[in-house]
């Protein structure tokens, strides 16, 4: 069975259950094996979260095997073949996760911890972040999606959503198109900007990925 | 998702967590009563069933004050021949660990299994201890079922009333944090509809538990676990074993099993004997000894504490098996466990290199630790706990107090944490009360204060703070009554108004402190600063037991309701919002750091910084407008008639 490991970084607020959520239900709809799990720290309080996702592939002609299937919901250190860091510091935070070939989508989009917002330490620059992240894997790439979705959406909301298609760009994902464009319409609010939001981030990372 | 959890379609796959597959368990089961108390990681197991109840004519779910009383509950529910489930976290076992140890001697009811969830939280995520409650199985004697994906916390749930059923004991499902907050495919099985109406069968020599009738209780109860562990713990499916010809084996269950599959596909092991346990306890002998039969060493892979080694050690010194046992010596005993833990044993014990280097990326990851910052929990915006807190601050300000801050289980442990770090200790539900309660008795120069939370007030709070009273202890109790047991998810409590059913009686803390003997009891609304100072400044001055009551809806739940109220203000043209007005501001800090809210940022105005407050998180408390000193937060309230703009426009 291929494993494909998922890991998704950030800030509470920021859709990181979401876009896990969405894959494990995609992953449903598309017939392949699917588990993970969240973990919160105080998620409701700004902390750092994170969401794992696993999907099991059978081979062509592979029958199940217990022995080699999908067991654990927590991604195993160095096999993550997707890093997607919503925000810059929580990205280098789960650089643990991710495998040494593996690509990582990192957010430029900074939330300040309290120190920072109070003025007592400065937020690092992210070029620090991308070069700490190089040391994993070399397939890093930066994006604000932040800023993108402010730009063609007025506002933040839709920012997830373009991480996803950016993320899905990357052909990391075992996953078709529409099993996702499904899964938004049944899951999420206001579905069709979302599957635009989907379709506009996969534009976007074809364009990011082949620079 | 929960509203998959009431599907009535058998041989459907939807995805669930492990608590939300343990209530489709439940009602697979045809429970008819749910009782517990909420904590993490336990609380969506009874919230997905409170939730789905409606739906379920003949299921009673329902919050209960504590543990011990939910699990009191639940024993009416199973003496009255109805399927019943307790839910509660790990801590919360040992509140109701009074009733348990005697419910095992008496039994279930007549087709009234018991089931406790029990939610342990290796790695304290959320917890003050990370305590292995199968000790409980084996202290009360008490079979343990535990679960290790979304899959087996269904199965094992329906399999366990069964169990219950049939050796006449509750049965515990054992869950961690990551069984209980894992999604996964399960495949639904048949809704059992619940028994709508139960009966208590007097039964004198089984119920009334007392000297004689105790002791030949206790007896039948050994019986049934000795018949359990001879017969059911060897044949039952709960159990399995995957084959393999190595002369190394491993013991395991829960998560850890997980761990180790994918460990050994990693190392590419696909032969080593594995003997995964579903019936945690009471072990069965003959099946150990017939999977010990041909190898060298047992490998037993289990979080927390050494419980299976040390039982499977036990069984191999009484049937003389050879076979070395280790477990504890190559697993942490602290912490929460992994696949990279399973690796690292796994890889040394086989001899095998694994393909990936845990360590080292730890290792190189903590190399970076400068750029990683902590992101330290605090209060939402809003919250009213950090206004409380600040009101206290100030009311002893300059006062040359020696004060000693006693925390306690909730939101408000972030007390102890910058700007406020008012929390000198936190042991468990209401100890805040007692503990300073004795430390008044004895430590006389000093000030004590005890901060609780409404729902824990009503847990356990109220014994102590009547002890308090009685004994004449010298503390300041501040309850802060945000209205929910809200760190858990927001379920009601005595005081809310709702029970899990819907309307219900409000219990005003004021009052029972009153009934309790306090003579000092006030009530303080903490968005009213003035007020709050001044009451706290006065019940720092007296003596004896003083209660004060700081009430203000927790903001998340008051913020849900506002959006609605929001819109409406819109739609009839009010806009409202608190701004600093730069020109004014002198930074002094004291909203940025003293208070500390995060919907205020430093910002910048003609070359000097300025506190500047983030319109997009704000929810107009009106707390830092009160205590900015120099009165440069203004409040904005801007009426419009929209309709005629709009027309205007059209």
């Amino acid at each position: 069975m291929r494993k494909v490991n998922i890991l998704i970084a950030g800030v509470g607020g920021q859709g990181v259950m979401t876009i896990g959520l969405l894959l494990k239900y995609a992953a449903v709809k598309a017939g392949i094996m699917v588990g993970g799990t969240e973990t919160r720290g105080a998620s409701q309080r700004e902390g750092s979260v994170n969401s794992h996702v696993r999907f099991g592939v059978l081979e062509p002609g592979e029958e199940y095997d217990e022995r080699r299937g999908i067991h654990a919901s927590l991604v195993p250190s160095g096999t993550a073949d997707l890093l997607i860091g919503l925000e810059p510091m929580e990205t280098l935070r789960n650089a643990k996760y991710v495998s040494s070939n593996g690509v990582t989508i990192m957010n430029t989009y900074e939330v300040w911890p309290v120190s920072v917002r109070a003025g007592e330490a400065e937020y690092p620059p992210i070029e620090k972040f991308v070069e700490a992240m190089k040391a994993f894997t070399p397939h890093v790439y930066t994006v604000n999606v932040n800023s993108m979705a402010d730009e063609k959406y007025g506002g933040y909301t839709m920012a997830g959503t373009i991480m996803l298609g950016i993320a899905f760009a990357t052909g990391r994902i075992p996953l078709e198109m529409h099993h996702i464009e499904e899964t938004i319409r049944e899951r999420l609010g206001n579905p069709e900007e979302n599957i635009d939001a989907f379709h506009f981030g996969y534009k976007e990372g074809k364009k990011i990925l082949s620079s | 998702m929960v509203s998959d959890v009431a599907l009535n379609e058998p041989g459907k796959r939807v995805l669930l967590l492990g608590n939300e597959a343990v209530a489709r368990g439940a009602l697979e089961a045809g429970v008819g009563l749910a009782s517990g108390y909420p904590g993490t990681p336990a609380s969506e197991v009874l919230d997905t069933l409170v939730e789905v109840a409606k739906e379920f004519p003949g299921l009673v779910a329902q919050y209960s004050t504590n543990e011990y009383v939910a699990l009191e509950t639940a024993i009416g529910a199973s003496w009255s021949g109805v399927r019943a489930l307790c839910a509660m976290k790990m801590v919360g076992m040992n509140v109701a660990s009074d009733p348990l140890f005697t419910l095992c001697y008496c039994g279930v009811g007549p087709g009234g299994g018991l089931v406790i969830v029990n939610g342990g939280d290796p790695s304290c995520i959320s917890s003050t201890n990370e305590q292995d409650n199968r000790y409980y199985g084996l202290h009360a004697h008490m079979p343990v079922v535990e679960p290790s994906n979304p899959q087996e916390c269904k199965d094992f749930t329906s399999t366990a009333f069964g169990i219950s059923e049939e050796f006449d004991v509750p049965v515990m499902l054992n869950m961690t944090a990551r069984t209980s907050h894992s999604l996964g495919p399960v495949v639904l099985g048949e809704l059992r509809p619940p028994k709508e109406e139960g009966y208590f069968v007097k039964n004198w020599g089984k119920y009334f538990s007392a000297l004689v009738i105790a002791v030949s209780n206790k007896q039948k109860l050994l019986r049934n676990m000795a018949r359990l562990a001879e017969n059911y713990a060897y044949s039952t499916t709960l159990n399995k074993i995957l084959e393999g010809k190595r002369r190394i084996g491993i013991v395991t269950s829960g998560v850890s099993y997980n761990y180790t599959l994918e460990a050994l596909d990693m190392l590419k092991l696909y032969d080593v004997p594995i003997l995964k346990l579903g019936l945690v306890y009471p072990l069965s002998k003959k099946l150990v000894a017939e999977f010990a039969e041909n190898l060298e060493k047992i490998v037993v892979m289990e979080e927390l504490e050494g419980f299976l080694e040390d039982e499977l050690k036990k069984i191999a010194y009484d049937e003389g098996l050879s076979v070395k046992i280790v477990g504890k010596e190559l697993f942490s005993p602290a912490g929460e466990l992994s696949v990279d833990d399973a690796l690292i044993a796994y890889s040394k014990v086989f001899g095998v290199e694994p393909p990936i280097n845990p360590q080292e990326l730890a290792l190189k990851t903590l190399g970076f630790s400068s750029l990683l910052m902590m992101r330290t929990p605090g209060f939402c915006p809003g919250c009213s706990h950090r206004a409380t807190l600040y009101a206290i601050k100030k009311a002893v300000e300059g006062k040359g107090y020696d004060i000693v801050w006693g925390g306690d289980i909730g939101c408000y442990a972030n007390a102890s944490l910058p700007p406020f770090n008012m929390g000198d200790f936190m042991v468990c539900m209401s100890a805040g009360v007692s503990i300073a309660s004795g430390i008044s008795f004895k430590s006389k120069k000093q000030k004590v204060v005890a901060f609780i939370g409404d729902s824990t007030f009503f847990h356990t709070g109220m014994p102590a703070v009547l002890n308090a009273v009685w004994n004449n202890a010298d503390i300041l109790i501040v309850v802060m009554d945000n209205g929910w047991t809200a760190m858990t998810g927001h379920q009601p409590h005595p005081g809310t108004g709702l029970s899990a059913s819907g309307k219900a009686k409000a219990v005003d803390i004021a009052e029972v402190c009153r009934a309790l003997g306090a003579d000092y009891v006030r009530v303080v609304d903490p968005f009213n600063l003035r007020q709050a100072i001044s009451v706290f400044d006065e019940a720092f001055k007296r003596s004896g037991v003083r209660v004060v009551v700081s009430r203000q809806e927790c903001v998340l739940q008051s913020k849900r309701r506002m959006r609605e109220i929001e819109a409406e203000k819109k739609r009839k043209g009010i806009e409202e919002f608190y701004e600093v007005a730069e020109h004014i501001c002198i930074f002094c800090e004291e909203c940025l750091k003293a208070f500390g809210c995060p919907a205020i940022v430093v910002g910048e105005f003609e070359g000097k910084k300025v506190s500047k407050i983030d319109l997009g998180r704000c929810v107009n408390c009106s707390v830092c407008k009160q205590l900015c000193k120099g009165c440069a937060i203004t409040h904005t309230k801007i009426w419009r008639n929209t309709s005629i703009l709009e027309e205007a426009k059209s």
